[in-house]
């Protein structure tokens, strides 16, 4: 749910990537439940459950990454201004 | 007709009812004291009334009393000011500056109740957010039943995760109760009542459930949005996108902020904006925000009850300087969008509150049959099984649950009336009450070893405790049904009235013989 804030998209008034994951929390883990539930191939729940977590996993921490490289590239160009 | 097969039917059955067994008693719990929260606002009316009943914002009078408001509090409490009428019909009127409590964000600040008539200001409490909730004492009574369904009077985060966890376990339960029915429609209506006794029973849950499905899975869907939203989903969605700010996120989210300009200014007639609004959207305005309050960036915004004939209210801005109309918006964003739709459908779907009493009235008997189909299925389910030790345990303590939960709620009302009389703290004495009466409950559940004895006795009781409330109520000051006539208190004539028809009923339910299920009979009926 929390990964979905990257890539669902915003919409005209740029909430729907934060409110429509919240919102649909609950039908998100239903749908994840009863197929995790009612796969009769237990290798592949397992499969499609992980690389989910890996690929929100992933965006999240590279979001990370990028705000944080942000930060301090903003924060090198406010030490460089007195400098000049 | 659902075409499953054999073996997927039988996996859907075993998810309903382990969903159902592992947290069916604490979802009973939750279920019916949501019924009774749906009459948040009556049940105040009821216990704490005004003698002069009024539940909406006045046509003027309001403007005086926010001034007087704000000069009577320290200036950095005019950051953030909300207004509305509250459950017990005051309205309460918070101003208050954004702060942090142990590193988490809390509101700080002066809360008055002031008496919608005469403008007067009926008690004053000023603290944290949420330590001023526990001195309201006109919602003490509707407060206690709110937050056992909420958080089942755990400190968060954990009591909204609990409830949030029951909440999924109810949406399975709903889901796998709809997919296993192989004959949906003839299920509606199939009650045998002029055979076994015990069959009666299982046909009585199963056609309660399946009316209930769709409501049923509506309540855990938002149910368990409005647990997760605030313990999990919102700071979650905070993290990840506003790295944890959680007020930019509501920034963001509910949209159009004014451009800041703390210059002193003074503030516009909040009374015209009020009935600009009603003019506007022929609704009655219920919730009225002012933000920096005093200065040239000061915003007001009012949303309105829903109007006749719609599920949802309107949200309205204006310049708090000038008094002058912004414009209309969602409740989030500035333009319409998905995200608000189904953000704005989650609390009227949830509580029942979008077309007055009426829909709070389905609401109360669709939550109540879910209670009922919950108890019932564990009590088939253990019934089933009682021949072994463990299962034996558990269908005494889903009778223990069902029948002494009710009692230990009854009792509370009694401890709200008795409490002031004591002098006695109203909040922890219900709390207390609740307490002391379940545990005896539990001590009744394991000294009466016949179920069915036991059922009475606690059935018996509750229906003792209901009959008692409208006459202590009277007894410690409330007004009698003949002043309540007359001031048009007919919320506390109605009320009294369902209290002793329900406190009969269940009189008359504890004496009556119903012959006990047995694990040998209810297996013969499965087979």
């Amino acid at each position: 749910m929390a990964g979905a804030a990257l890539w669902y998209p915003e919409g005209p008034a740029h909430i729907n990537n934060i409110a429509v994951p919240i919102a649909l929390f609950p039908a998100i883990w239903a749908v994840l439940f009863f197929y995790l539930m009612l796969d009769k191939k237990l290798g592949r729940a397992w499969t499609v459950a992980l690389v989910l977590l890996a690929v929100h996993t992933g965006l999240i921490g590279h979001h990370f990454y990028e705000v944080e490289a942000a930060k301090k590239s903003q924060a090198a160009a406010v030490q460089a201004e007195p400098a000049k | 007709m659902i075409e499953l097969s054999k073996g997927r039917t039988k996996e859907l059955l075993a998810i309903h009812g382990w969903s159902g067994v592992f947290l069916g008693l604490l979802l009973y719990v939750v279920i019916l004291t949501g019924s009774i929260a749906v009459f948040e606002r009556e049940i105040s009316q009821w216990s704490a009334p005004l003698s002069h009943p009024t539940y909406q914002l006045p046509a003027t009078g309001m403007d005086g009393a926010l001034r007087k408001a704000t000069d009577a509090v320290d200036p950095k409490f005019h950051e953030d000011i909300f207004f509305f009428s509250d459950a017990a019909g005051r309205i309460r009127m918070f101003l208050h500056m954004h702060d942090k409590k142990d590193g988490k964000p809390e509101d700080r600040g002066v809360e008055f109740d002031i008496d919608p008539k005469t403008m007067a200001v009926l008690d004053r409490r000023e603290g944290w957010g949420e330590d001023i909730q526990e001195h309201n004492m006109p919602k003490a009574l509707a407060d206690f039943f709110v937050e056992l369904h909420v958080s089942l009077h755990l400190p968060d985060p954990w009591g909204l995760l609990l409830t949030g966890v029951l909440g999924l376990a109810m949406l399975v339960a709903a889901v796998t109760g709809f997919l296993v029915h192989r004959h949906l429609i003839r299920e509606l209506f199939t009650l045998r009542r002029k055979k076994d006794v015990l069959l009666t029973r299982r046909d009585a849950h199963v056609v309660a459930g399946t009316w209930n499905l769709p409501f049923s899975f509506i309540l855990a869907f938002t149910g368990s949005y409005f647990s997760f939203a605030s313990a999990f989903a919102i700071p979650a969605m905070a993290m990840v996108a506003f790295g944890g700010d959680q007020e930019k996120l509501f920034e963001t989210v509910i949209g159009a902020p004014a451009v800041e300009n703390k210059t002193p200014s003074t503030f516009g007639d909040i009374d015209k904006m009020i009935a600009d609004v009603r003019s506007r959207s022929g609704a009655e305005p219920g919730f009225v925000s002012i933000e920096h309050f005093g200065r040239a960036d000061a915003q007001v915004t009012i949303s309105t009850l829903p109007p006749e004939g719609k599920m949802v209210g309107q949200t309205y801005l204006y310049k708090g300087d000038t008094a002058g109309f912004i414009q209309q918006k969602p409740a989030l964003g500035v333009v319409p969008s998905l995200g608000n739709d189904l953000f704005v459908l989650m609390a009227p779907l949830h509580f029942g509150n979008f077309a007055g009493l009426w829909s709070k009235v389905a609401w109360f008997a669709l939550g109540f049959a879910g209670a009922y189909v919950t108890l019932t299925g564990m009590l088939l389910w253990t019934t089933r099984r009682a021949d072994q030790p463990g299962w034996a345990k558990l269908a005494r303590a889903s009778y223990w649950v069902g029948y002494g939960l009710p009692l230990a709620l009854a009792a509370v009302p009694l401890a709200r009336f008795i409490a002031p009389l004591l002098d006695l703290n109203i909040r922890s004495t219900q709390n207390w009450t609740f307490i002391a009466v379940a545990l005896l409950a539990s001590i009744v559940a394991l000294l009466v070893r016949d179920l069915h004895a036991l059922r009475r006795l606690l059935l018996g009781g509750t229906g003792v405790a209901l009959l008692l409330m409208p006459l202590l109520r009277w007894l410690s000051g409330g007004p009698s049904w003949a002043m309540a006539f007359d001031t048009g208190l007919t919320t506390v004539i109605a009320f009294d009235i369902t209290l002793i028809v329900a406190g009969v009923l269940c009189v008359l339910s504890a004496r009556r013989v119903v012959p006990m299920a047995t694990a040998a009979t209810l297996k013969v009926q499965a087979a």
